[in-house]
C-alpha cells in the first residue's frame, strides 16, 4: 500500500485516469436501472465524478489545479474520451475540463417528495462524456495507453501523489489470449510498475460490471472469494486501497468492514457500486 | 490599546493569493480577529475578509451581539459578489454559501484590570501566555479535539443557528506581559501537540515575534516546522496580540 507523503495541491496535482469499456455489450441495461444502458449508467456516473472533481477543485470564480483527469474509451478502437476543444488530449488540467463541458444538457430530476407525489426539478448537466456501445474490447491496448500516459505524468510531476487509473468493464478482453489474457495482466503490472520519486506506485482500480441480477463482490482482499478465473485475474490486477480510502469507505461514508489489503475492485457491480468506487477512489487521502 | 503584529504563510504548493486565511485589527480599539476560509467552499476568500473586517468594524459588546455584526457580515458578502460572474461551478456553492472559522478578541480597561472577550466558532484557537506557561487554549484545549471538518461559520446560514450551536465565548484579564496568540488550525494544532510532548512552545513563539521577526524569517520558520517538526501542510496565521495601556 503505498504510503501518503505527498500533497495534493497546484504545485504537485493528482491524476486521475479513467478507462471506459466501450463494447457492444455494454448496450445491455443494469438491472437496477431500468431504462438506462450501462454504457449510459457508466457514462452519467463519470460525468458525475468528473463533476464532483471540478467542484472540489472550485473557489467560486476560478478553478485550483489540484487535479488532471484522463479519459480513455475502448472498444474496436481506442477513443479518446474528451471531446470538443479538449479532443486528442490525455492529461487535461480540471480548470480545462471545467472550462470545456462537451455540452450542458437540461435534464428533469424525478423524486419522492415524501407525502405521496412525486417533485419534478429542472437540473442542468455538464457532460464529457457520451455513452458508446459498439464493437469489441480492446482492453490491452487501452491499458498499455494508460501506461504511457501515467508515466509522462510522473515524469513531469515526480513529486505528486501517484496517478490512479480507474477501468471499467462488462466483460473480457478481445485482444489478449484466452483463458488467461497474459499480455493484460502484463499490461496491468507494467502501469503498477511505474513508481514516482517518492517510491509509490500509480494504481490501477477495477470496476466489473453486470446487466445480471448478481451481488456485488465488493472491495475483497482475498483472490479465493472469488468466484472465477476472470474475476480472480482482475484481483490480481487491482492495487490495494489507501488507509484514506478504508477509512473513508469504513466510517464516513458507507457501512463497510474493509481492512488493510482489501483492493480497489468490484466485481459484478451494479451502478451504485461503480458510483462508490468512483467517490472512494478520487479521495486518495493525498494532504489537501 | 493594543499592540499587534500578524504572520500569515500560505500552504506550501499553492500561490499567495490563494490563501483563504484572514486578519484584520484595531489596535486603538483593542479588537482582532483570524478568519480561516473553508477550502472546498466556494467564495470563502472574500467571506472570510468580510468576517474579520465586520468584527473589528462593528462588533459592539459580548452581551448578544452576534447577531448584530453576522448579518452585516452576511449582508456585505452578498453585496461584494453582485458585480462578479459566477461560472456554472460556482453556481452552486454560491447558492450555499461559503463557509469559514473565526476567532475574534477585544481588550478593554475595566477599571483597573485589562479584560479580554474572545468569541470563536471553528478550530482556529486562542493562547494566553504568560512567561513559559499557557494559562488558557480556546476553543480546542487538546491536539486530538482538531477534526477533519470543524464547525463554520456560513455566509447564508441562520444565524440563530449558529449562535446556538456553533459559537463559544470566553472571558479573561491580562496581567503586565501577557500575551494573546491566535492561530488557525495547522499551527494551533501543532503548538498544543509540542506542549502535550513537554515541548512548550510558547515563550519561543512569542519571542520570536517580539524579537522584530520579519515576514520572510516567519517563512522560514514555517518552512522548517513543516519539513523537520511535522507541521501539517496547511495555511498558517498567526496574530500576537498584548496589551499597551498599561504605561
Amino acid at each position: 500500500m503505498p504510503k501518503q507523503v505527498e500533497s495534493i495541491d497546484t504545485k504537485n496535482p493528482a491524476f486521475f485516469l479513467f478507462l471506459v469499456d466501450q463494447s457492444g455489450s455494454m448496450g445491455l441495461e443494469f438491472e437496477d436501472v431500468p431504462n438506462r444502458t450501462m454504457a449510459q449508467g457508466v457514462a452519467d456516473a463519470i460525468n458525475g465524478i468528473i463533476r464532483a472533481l471540478v467542484l472540489r477543485c472550485s473557489t467560486g470564480t476560478k478553478i485550483m489545479d489540484r487535479y488532471y483527469m484522463g479519459l480513455i474509451g475502448y472498444n474496436h478502437q481506442i477513443n479518446l474520451g474528451f471531446g470538443g476543444q479538449l479532443k486528442g488530449q490525455y492529461q487535461v488540467p480540471v480548470s480545462q475540463v471545467a472550462d470545456f463541458p462537451l455540452r450542458i444538457e437540461e435534464r428533469i430530476k424525478r423524486e419522492y417528495d415524501g407525502v405521496g407525489g412525486i417533485l419534478e426539478q429542472r437540473v442542468k448537466v455538464e457532460v464529457w462524456l457520451d455513452p458508446v456501445a459498439e464493437g469489441r474490447t480492446k482492453m490491452r491496448e487501452a491499458l498499455e495507453i494508460a501506461s504511457e500516459t501515467v508515466a509522462d505524468f510522473v515524469e513531469a510531476y515526480p513529486n505528486s501523489f501517484p496517478p490512479l487509473v480507474i477501468n471499467i468493464t462488462d466483460g473480457v478482453p478481445t485482444d489478449a489470449t484466452k483463458p488467461d489474457y497474459p499480455e493484460v495482466e502484463e499490461a496491468a503490472n507494467k502501469l503498477k510498475q511505474i513508481t514516482n520519486a517518492n517510491g509509490n506506485h500509480a494504481m490501477l482500480f477495477n470496476i466489473h460490471i453486470t446487466p445480471a441480477r448478481a451481488k456485488p463482490i465488493l472491495y475483497p482482499a482475498v483472490e479465493s472469494v472469488l468466484p472465477n478465473h476472470y474475476a480472480r485475474l482482475l484481483f490480481r490486477m487491482s492495487s490495494p486501497m489507501t488507509e484514506a480510502m478504508i477509512h473513508r469507505a469504513n466510517v464516513l461514508e458507507m457501512d463497510m468492514n474493509l481492512t488493510q489489503g482489501s483492493r480497489g475492485f468490484v466485481y459484478q457491480g451494479d451502478l451504485v457500486s461503480v458510483i462508490q468506487l468512483l467517490d472512494i477512489g478520487t479521495r486518495p487521502g493525498g494532504q489537501t | 490599546m493594543i499592540f499587534v503584529r500578524n504572520y500569515l504563510v500560505v500552504k506550501d504548493g499553492t500561490p499567495p493569493e490563494d490563501n483563504d486565511d484572514a486578519v484584520a485589527a484595531d489596535p486603538r480599539r483593542g479588537r482582532a480577529a483570524i478568519s480561516d476560509g473553508a477550502c472546498e467552499s466556494g467564495f470563502s476568500k472574500v467571506w472570510s475578509r468580510v468576517l474579520v473586517d465586520e468584527y473589528v468594524r462593528n462588533f459592539s459588546g459580548p452581551t448578544n451581539a452576534w447577531a448584530e455584526w453576522l448579518e452585516n457580515a452576511q449582508r456585505q458578502w452578498c453585496e461584494e459578489l453582485k458585480g462578479v460572474r459566477i461560472p456554472w461551478y460556482g453556481q452552486e456553492q454560491f447558492e450555499r454559501g461559503a463557509f469559514a472559522t473565526f476567532l475574534g478578541v477585544i481588550v478593554e480597561k475595566s477599571g483597573p484590570t485589562i479584560r479580554y472577550h474572545a468569541e470563536a466558532v471553528g478550530d482556529s484557537c486562542l493562547f494566553h501566555i504568560r512567561g513559559d506557561e499557557c494559562l488558557l487554549s480556546f476553543p480546542l484545549q487538546k491536539s486530538d479535539e482538531f477534526d477533519v471538518v470543524p464547525n463554520l461559520v456560513g455566509s447564508r446560514s441562520p444565524l440563530d443557528e449558529i449562535v446556538r450551536n456553533r459559537a463559544t465565548s470566553i472571558n479573561g484579564e491580562l496581567q503586565s506581559g501577557d500575551s494573546l496568540l491566535l492561530m488557525s488550525d495547522a499551527l494551533a494544532q501543532w503548538s498544543l501537540a509540542e506542549a502535550e510532548s513537554d515541548r512548550q512552545p510558547w515563550r519561543d513563539i512569542v519571542d520570536l515575534v517580539l524579537g522584530g521577526c520579519t515576514d520572510e524569517a516567519f517563512d522560514e520558520w514555517v518552512a522548517r516546522l513543516r519539513s523537520d517538526r511535522g507541521l501539517h501542510n496547511d495555511d498558517v496565521t498567526l496574530m500576537l496580540v498584548r496589551d499597551q495601556t498599561r504605561p
